[in-house]
């Protein structure tokens, strides 16, 4: 569309036509970023700047830009300063650690860095604090570091915020140039010290000790400055100094009384007051004017404080209460002192207010005011007029209606609500009644849906608290006869889900029901239907339940009246199952509904449908008819057993089975949840002591689990009858053990007696001793405290058992999740919802294994340190730099013609080059043939990695003026160790007999033609001839390259010598016979004969003619005599393009970025191929390294250049100047089903698209990686 | 630490976009949402800290934010800021703004997008302050403004700005 640049559309324009748009901004938008995406095809330096600029305006507005990495690094790497800021916001605004195109951006970093332009520095530093990763942390952190000392503030300001960035992401940089940014703290500007104290507050806040030597050029700051930004920032870096060095506290003391006492900061007097307190420097008694000035200091802040909460300005009430929240788990004293005007704030309008307020309440709540505050808070959730009336401090504001009304408050309110009663085991309650009262209207007034918090409250109240029980029944018929609970009009906001828990208690306790009938007639109304499935499960199980204890009931009043309301009700509940139930889609409550049925059915059955006969009327006591029998059958289904809480523990108490070895695996290990402890810290505490009466978490009915007896017995009777001591005296004064006690009827049959847990661990935990009164109860326990603590300092030692799940009873198992969970949501003492990582936080562990104790060795320097220079020389350097790797480069090559002239002498020639090839190759052959198959080779030769230990001396020295260079790249050779550590085992490996070094495999010994007589292979390389050609990229090529076929003949015949081999080429576009064969017709194999089963090998040189592309096929055929006959075999191959790639010096990191970024243009054709790895036994790592060795070595004849984890990037250089580069990396998450096998991308950019296609085709052909 | 810096209007389009720590664009946008949706109903006599975003999480982080006419200008932090000193420094680059753009409104920071940015960087790099004397920041945004509009070859002609 807009293919002319002139009529693009600017940043403006852009900005113009989405506001024009606003009806179809999305389609306006996608028709702009696919002209974005032609602007950025074309080469115009303003237009992709310009695009890039556009396209970071609507990642703002949430459209990626990710694809697009590659032009910024592009635009950043412009010599316009505004395009460069572009670029460089570009990247900050859309890179991530995963962006691929870091790796190009190290040297372009560097030489920003190196400007001369303060703000040219400021960019690329701003830039780089968002874009590092380790890569680029270590590379730049030497530059950094010298440029601590650059001549402008801003620039050192800048360097020590980018400094802490890059410590993050390479924690070794920080030992070693933390002297450095130490000496910073005396700068002679104020503001580059306050960034050093900004940096070290960072740095302290991940480990103080560290940073104690700082101590007194800190406190000389505190005391001279003047800039509260920065004194806030030494306050704070004290804060955390102070645990490490108590002796700080004396000293510090006084400044900080006087700045609470002079500053008219509020943000520091705020700062200073958490310090002190959050500091402990209140809690040093020191003796005389120590303790004196900390008393009084105290005193000056509980005032302070008090000034922030009476403040008419919002945010110093907000942050007075955030202090207070911070200093109520140590000094709840102090908190408590304020607590009146805490309790104003809970009804502030603002919602932060009140929610902080929250916070410190809930942290606040104790036996004595708990019914206040339940009551205040209450209050928020009922409707205005309402609360006026219930309480003293009403709401006047009606901005905070809005707020009382938002679901999420409401929610939070009530779960404070339930987390302050229930914390701790319910410690904080009195009286369960009320409890269960608040609960109640909770459900009522609620208003948004906390049905499940409510109802698990009820669940675990109703099973623990027996004493409340039959008012827990009572309540729960009154929620079943509650229309809105059972008819909604908003179901979503209802919490109908408390009628699960008031079906389960009413069915569970029928016992205390004053009327069965009537719960029954409740639980089938019509409106049940529409309830949630779950709970018509429990409606029909509890249905049963009722009518079976009723009718148990019946038994004992039988009579006409008892058969009538027994038909009655059968006949109601059969309509109302089948009614309502047995259709529902739910399976659950329809198999249910057909098993009740069903059951129902049987009962009607056997009901005397007829009316009963009543006896002898003379009688005196008519006698009654006897019952039958069937009344009393439903019974045991349900009441035989008498639901009980178990302990917490009482599955660990289970001593471990003689010979049962619980440390070993079973099986393989799976991975691992998290630890049940880990999400209760409410509870870690009071584990360690009270390991064995916390409050029940799951129920269990009371069927022993016989196998267990036997191993129990063995235990001393001693320590049992010691433990059981104990735990009797435990459970008296526990609330939350609920034994069979008295006032249910049917545990009446039961013995009161104390089960022995012992005998039958886990289920028979019956107590007695709940039953009393609480208010006795609490008395007991304050006078017997003492005498429990010591108690339980001798408790038995826990043997943990591994929890066998199937054991459990299904309810156990369910309560302790909802236990669990619950917990969860309330987490410690809070409800910010804020607990674990948040998704801005940074990873700074690495950060914690940095220790600055230790002095820095004299071999430990940053990577690459150079000391600072100025951008001329920077610039001088780098030209160096080139120039002299232009002179390597083509001494290089002088020397492998050298060496290779000096091994040709050494077999007696020495002629010019190109004659001597030919030449050369014909007198080898008549000696030693095979000799003539390294020739080529080691004229291909010349790499700088060649000096590796693994291979012979002597050629290290053809390369010897590349010494200095490996040198010098050391940092890329240390990086490439890996792969050039495997590189040099597969060549050892693959070439055994060939001495020469190689800068890749040859492929050689490829079959090619096969018949009676011969077998013939060949090799293919690229012949000597070619080697003049062009090596400056882009440059055309004077001549046609060359390729030399070796042809290896390999007589089969087992008597009969093969002689008169030629091999003819076919006539063709792309080939002919070239070099010195040129304008021949075939080439001849020069020895007269091969004997039976030898070989021999001849040349043919090839002039390719045609575009290198993938298929560039070479035909023929080779004749030959054998026992006076002419045979022929015809042949044919493929000539691939990797054949014409050059052995190049290796390419360093930052030239391979260099290249890229600066010639950008010129690598426009891309190629790319996915390629199966194999799934061997190796390892991944292994297996990935395998594939990069082979891709790049063997396959495209390119050499690897950088290596990070996962992905390796290389590089190559055709014969005819393409150049190639590439990346290979894993393909993510390939590994789905889960078979080990991975496949990997490669990715490559040349500067010829038909080349380049070709190598991405070779690179698939390759069958095994 | 100053994890992120946004600005967006009365009706939640983000002006500026800022995460000091890499975060994908979806999380981005939710979350602007999110902050916008809490921070549009508060009335402006509230206090200046946003409390109940359920995603940012956390143990220490917080929301700071300040209400100018049209613009919201709300900064993510965590617990080594102080609160007090954050409604300053929104005080501080909202000067610096008004300094830049000469009574900044709405429509500068639309289509100055790029200046926004630069000015930020001048108030804060990598998440830390870097100065918050007003005349500093503007003197060097200033100096990187005079180096932009150096025409160099074909910008002097053709600016695509």
């Amino acid at each position: 569309m807009n293919i002319n640049g002139l009529f693009a559309h600017s940043l403006t324009d852009l900005i113009r036509g989405i506001r024009q748009n606003k009806k179809n901004e999305q389609g306006y938008i996608a028709k702009e970023i696919a002209d974005i995406r032609l602007e950025l095809r074309r080469n115009d330096p303003d237009l992709k700047a310009q695009a890039i600029a556009k396209l970071t305006y609507l990642q703002m507005m949430g459209y990626d830009m990710s694809w697009a990495s590659f032009h910024v690094v592009e635009v950043m790497s412009s010599p316009k300063f505004l395009y460069k800021g572009i670029g460089y916001l570009g990247a900050v605004q859309s890179f991530n650690q995963e962006t691929d195109v870091l790796m190009l951006t190290t040297n372009l970093i560097k030489k920003d860095l190196a400007s001369s332009n303060a703000s040219e520095i400021g960019i690329a530093i701003n830039g780089l604090s968002h874009i590092l990763t380790p890569d680029l942390a270590r590379d730049l952190c030497a530059d950094l570091v010298a440029m601590l000392n650059h001549s402008r503030p801003i620039v050192r300001k800048k360097v020590l915020l980018v400094l802490y960035k890059v410590f993050l992401k390479y924690p070794e940089g920080l030992r070693l140039s933390f002297s450095r940014m130490k000496d910073r703290l005396e700068d002679p500007d104020p503001s580059v010290v306050s960034a050093a104290v900004n940096v070290i507050c960072e740095l302290a806040r991940r480990n103080p000790k560290n940073y104690l030597s700082l101590a007194p050029q800190l406190f000389k700051l505190l005391t001279t400055s003047s800039n509260n930004w920065m004194l806030i920032k030494i306050i704070k870096l004290f804060a955390a100094l102070t645990p490490y060095e108590p002796r700080l506290t004396k000293k510090l003391l006084p400044p900080i009384t006087t700045l609470i006492q002079t500053t008219p900061a509020m943000s520091l007097l705020y700062e200073c007051i958490h310090t002190v307190i959050a500091g402990g420097m209140l809690a040093t008694t020191g003796s005389g004017s120590n303790a004196e000035s900390a008393n009084m200091l105290a005193a000056t802040c509980v005032t302070k404080l008090r000034t922030f909460l009476e403040d008419p300005d919002q945010n110093l009430k907000y942050i007075g209460l955030l202090a207070l929240t911070k200093i109520l788990p140590t000094h709840p004293y102090l908190v408590a002192e304020h607590k009146d005007i805490i309790l104003k704030c809970i009804d502030d309008p603002d919602i932060s207010i009140r929610m902080r307020t929250l916070d410190l309440i809930v942290g606040m709540a104790n036996k004595k005011n708990l019914t206040e505050i339940v009551k205040r808070l209450i209050s928020h959730l009922l409707p205005i007029n309402e609360n006026e009336v219930n309480t003293s401090s009403s709401l006047d504001n009606g901005a905070a209606t809005a707020a009382l009304m938002d679901p999420t408050y409401r929610a939070d309110i009530i779960r404070r609500i339930i987390f302050i009663c229930s914390h701790n085991s319910y410690a904080n309650i009195t009286n369960f009644e009320w409890y269960l009262a608040v609960l109640s209207d909770l459900t009522n007034i609620a208003g948004v849906n906390v049905g499940e918090s409510l109802m698990q409250q009820f669940m675990d109240v109703g099973v623990r608290v027996k004493s409340a029980r039959s008012y827990t029944v009572q309540l729960m018929m009154r929620l079943l006869a509650d229309k809105k609970l059972t008819e909604p009009t908003r179901p979503e906001d209802s919490n109908s889900m408390v009628l699960l828990a008031a079906a389960w208690l009413t069915g569970e306790y029928c016992a205390l029901l004053e009327s069965p009938e009537t719960a029954l007639e409740l639980l089938a109304q019509k409106s049940t239907a529409k309830l949630d499935p779950a709970i018509q499960a429990t409606y029909l199980q509890t249905m049963l339940k009722i009518f079976a204890y009723w009718m148990n009931s019946l038994q004992y009043s039988w009579d006409e009246e008892a058969r009538h309301s027994l038909v009655e009700m059968v006949d109601l509940l059969r309509e109302g199952i089948k009614d309502m139930f047995s259709r529902s889609p739910d399976l659950e409550v329809q198999e249910r509904a057909s098993n009740i049925s069903v059951i129902l059915d049987i009962i009607a059955e056997h009901v005397p449908r007829t009316p009963l006969k009543i006896g002898n009327s003379i009688s005196f006591a008519p006698t009654m008819p006897k019952p039958p029998a069937l009344l009393g059958s439903l019974f045991p289904l349900f009441f035989n057993q008498e639901l009980n809480p178990v302990a917490p523990k009482a599955q660990k108490k289970v001593p471990v089975p003689e010979g049962l070895d619980l440390e070993s695996w079973i099986h393989e290990p799976v991975p691992e949840q998290e630890p049940e402890s880990s999400d209760d810290d409410d509870f870690l505490n009071e584990r360690q002591s009270r390991w064995g009466e916390e409050a029940v978490s799951g129920k269990s009915k009371k069927k022993g689990k016989k196998g267990r007896d036997q191993e129990d017995t063995k235990e001393s009777a001693e320590a049992k009858a010691k433990r059981k001591a104990e735990r009797r005296e435990r459970q008296k004064h526990d609330p939350y053990y609920i034994g069979g006690s008295s006032d249910s009827p049917k545990s009446q049959k039961k013995s009161q007696d104390d089960l022995d847990v012992d005998s039958i661990p886990i289920v028979q935990l019956s107590m007695d001793g709940f039953a009393k009164p609480i208010v006795m109860r609490k008395k007991d326990k304050s006078s017997k405290k003492k005498s429990k603590r010591r108690e339980r300092s001798r408790s038995p030692p826990v043997i943990p058992v591994e929890f066998a799940v199937e054991e459990m009873p299904e309810d156990a198992t369910l309560s302790a999740s909802e236990d669990e969970s619950s917990k969860k949501a309330q987490g410690r003492g809070g409800f910010n919802g804020s607990n674990g990582r948040g998704i801005l936080d940074q990873d700074t562990s690495a950060l914690h294994e940095v220790d600055l104790s230790v002095p820095v060795g004299e071999d430990e320097h940053l990577p690459r340190a150079k000391p600072y220079m100025k951008p001329e020389e920077v610039r001088q350097y780098e030209d160096e730099l080139a120039q002299r790797r232009r002179v390597e480069a083509l001494q290089v090559k002088k020397d492998s013609k050298k060496s290779k002239k000096s091994k040709k002498e050494s077999t007696g020639e020495g002629e010019e080059e190109k004659k001597k090839k030919k030449s050369s190759k014909k007198s080898k052959t008549k000696e030693e043939p095979l000799i003539i198959l390294e020739a080529p080779v080691a004229a291909k030769s010349p790499t700088p990695e060649r000096p590796r230990s693994a291979e012979p001396p002597a050629p290290v020295e053809a390369v010897a003026p590349e010494e200095p260079k490996s040198k010098k790249t050391s940092k890329t050779s240390s990086k490439t160790k890996k792969s050039s550590t495997t590189k040099s085992s597969t060549t050892s490996k693959k070439s055994p007999k060939a001495p020469v070094i190689v800068a890749f495999p040859e492929r050689s010994n490829i079959e090619l033609a096969l018949d009676d007589n011969i077998a013939l292979t060949y090799d293919i390389s690229l012949a000597q001839v070619s080697l003049d050609a062009p090596t400056t990229p882009g440059a055309e090529p004077e001549s046609e390259p060359t390729v030399s076929i070796q042809f290896k003949v390999h007589n089969r015949n087992l008597t009969e010598p093969i002689s008169s081999i030629r091999a003819t080429l076919a006539d063709s576009f792309d080939v002919r016979l070239g070099g010195a064969q040129a304008g021949e017709d075939s080439v001849r194999l020069l020895t007269s004969s091969i004997e039976p089963q030898s070989s021999a090998s001849m040349t043919m040189d090839l002039l390719i003619l045609g575009r290198v592309r993938y298929e560039l096929q070479v035909m023929g055929t080779l004749f030959y005599e054998v026992n006076g006959h002419e045979e022929s075999i015809e042949y044919n191959f493929a000539v691939p393009p990797s054949s014409f790639m050059l052995a190049i010096p290796r390419l360093t990191g930052a030239d391979f970025s260099k290249i890229l970024t600066e010639q950008l243009e010129a690598f426009s054709a891309t190629g790319s191929a996915t390629v199966q790895l194999s799934s061997g036994t190796t390892g991944q790592d292994e297996v990935f390294w395998d594939a990069v060795e082979k891709i790049t070595k063997e396959v495209t004849h390119t050499h690897v250049v950088e290596v990070v984890d996962g992905a390796a990037s290389f590089f190559g250089q055709s014969w005819q100047g393409y150049q190639v580069a590439g990346l290979i990396k894993v393909n993510k998450g390939a590994d789905t089903d889960g078979s080990g096998s991975k496949t990997i991308e490669v990715e490559m950019k040349c500067t010829d698209q038909t080349f380049v296609d070709g190598l991405a085709k070779e690179v698939l052909d390759v069958e095994v990686y | 630490m100053i994890k992120s810096v946004l600005i967006f209007n009365n009706h939640g389009n983000p002006r500026l976009t800022k995460f000091y720590q890499p975060i994908d664009i979806a999380t981005q946008q939710a979350l602007i949402k999110e902050i916008f949706q809490l921070i549009s109903k508060r009335p402006d006599t509230v206090c200046n800290f946003l409390e109940g975003s359920q995603m940012l999480g956390g143990q220490d982080t917080r929301v700071i934010y300040r209400h100018y006419a049209t613009l919201y200008f709300v900064f993510v932090v965590d617990e080594s800021e102080s609160e007090l000193g954050i409604l300053d420094l929104i005080q501080v680059f909202v000067e610096s703004l008004d300094r830049c753009f000469e009574n900044v409104c709405e429509l500068d920071l639309i289509f100055h997008f790029k200046e926004v940015h630069d000015i930020l960087a001048e108030v804060i790099t990598g998440g830390m302050v870097l100065e918050t004397d007003i005349g500093d920041i503007v003197a060097a945004v200033q100096e990187a403004g005079k180096l932009a509009k150096k025409p160099t070859g074909l910008l002097a002609q053709k600016s695509p700005f």
